[in-house]
């Protein structure tokens, strides 16, 4: 590690934050590909380091103001149960995965997502009638887009934990937030508005993180001044992402979170083949 | 003659979760500037580990302090559902340490 490396990190952190906290997924999906393929990090270190950055992010979103009304607390607590029970045993089952197991892994998932939210584009998935009952899980909110009231109920629930729970597995494997599987399933199949899936997902997945960071920890798979730097980056990148995200369009966020994710999916595919 | 309004749960969380950022933003600061100068140096190690200590307890402070607020509102679901989070933590505190 040089000197360079630091300052070359820690601006990496701020393009993860600010795309993390403006898509609701953490960053750790950007910054991974980033420390690994671009910095030749091994894989475990990379996703070591970003689980740092993510439970960054999620502090600073919930230090935040402008999503307040956004973020449904009692719906991320309920998807955080089987998320840190995933993330636990993805952080105990990663030493037995190779780094190309690992990186088909990543390849496939982000695939898959960022498919789906191009196949979804312009479904919205909200109740717009504001008298209609969200329900123990749902929420509503006002949004300035459209002018107004957006109510919604949570459906599928099932489908929302066993989602929770595979995003866990692949935070504690992979060291992402869990909100890569997370918003794009809750908007999808769920019924949840996409800024509130991402807003929810992005205030809980440091709770995600938790679930496998301690184990990282104790194998010495953080490198702290590495993880410094990722983070101060993380919290002025991600102040500008939150600063955007009610000024952001909807559609434009799902079209830039599957282009993102296809460039990431098809990376790892690369790598895993090359390995 | 001002009356004082009392401060909402949002306004102390909020104030809270500002307050964990800048403690680990600070610690690493401090942490980072030490280890440029003395890569590798006792002070730069255990102000940069302060950091990552205090940044991985903030999300297990701010899920405690909501909590207690959905505590003193009587909302048993939300607690009932915290405390199976709280018991899968201890288990991943427990293996980390194992």
């Amino acid at each position: 590690m040089t000197l360079v490396t630091i300052p070359i990190i820690m601006a990496a952190g701020a393009v993860a934050g600010c795309l993390g906290a403006l898509l609701g997924i953490g960053g750790g999906v950007f910054l991974i590909p980033f420390l690994n393929v671009g910095l030749g990090l091994d894989l475990t270190t990379a996703a070591g380091i970003s689980l740092m950055t993510v439970i960054a992010t999620s502090s600073i979103v919930a230090a935040g103001s402008s999503n307040k009304d956004v973020i449904n607390l009692r719906l991320g607590i309920l998807l955080q149960i089987p998320a840190v029970a995933g993330a636990l045993l993805g952080a105990e089952g990663v030493e037995a995965l190779s780094q190309r197991s690992l990186s088909m892994i990543f390849a496939m998932v982000t695939g898959i997502i960022a498919v789906v939210m191009l196949a979804r584009l312009d479904r919205r998935n909200v109740l717009l009638d504001a008298s209609i009952q969200p329900g123990p899980f749902g929420g509503s909110y006002y949004e300035a887009e459209s002018g107004r009231q957006i109510v919604y109920r949570l459906r599928r629930m099932p489908a929302a934990l066993g989602i929770s729970f595979s995003g866990g597995i692949l935070s504690g494997l992979l060291g992402i937030g869990g909100g890569i599987l997370q918003v794009p399933a809750l908007n999808a199949w769920c019924g949840v508005p996409m800024r509130a899936a991402a807003a929810t997902t992005a205030a809980m997945i440091g709770v995600t993180a938790l679930g496998s960071a301690p184990i990282y920890y104790s194998r010495g798979r953080i490198v702290a001044p590495l993880a410094a730097a990722a983070v101060l980056g993380v919290l002025a990148g991600s102040r500008v992402g939150m600063w955007m995200s009610p000024r952001a369009r909807a559609r434009w966020l799902k079209l830039l979170m599957a282009f993102i994710l296809a460039a990431v999916s098809l990376t790892y595919f690369y790598k895993a083949a090359t390995l | 003659m001002t009356t004082r309004r009392p401060r909402s749960f949002e306004h102390r969380y909020r104030w809270l979760s500002v307050a964990i950022v800048g403690c680990f933003a600070m610690a690493f600061a401090v942490g980072l500037g030490l280890h440029l100068t003395d890569p590798g140096g006792e002070g730069a190690t255990l102000a940069l580990h302060a950091g990552l200590v205090l940044l991985m307890a903030s999300p297990a402070v701010r899920m405690t302090v909501a909590t207690a607020e959905r505590l003193r509102k009587r909302d048993w679901a939300f607690v009932a559902m915290t405390l199976i989070v709280v018991i899968e933590l201890a288990i991943v505190f427990w293996r980390a340490g194992g």
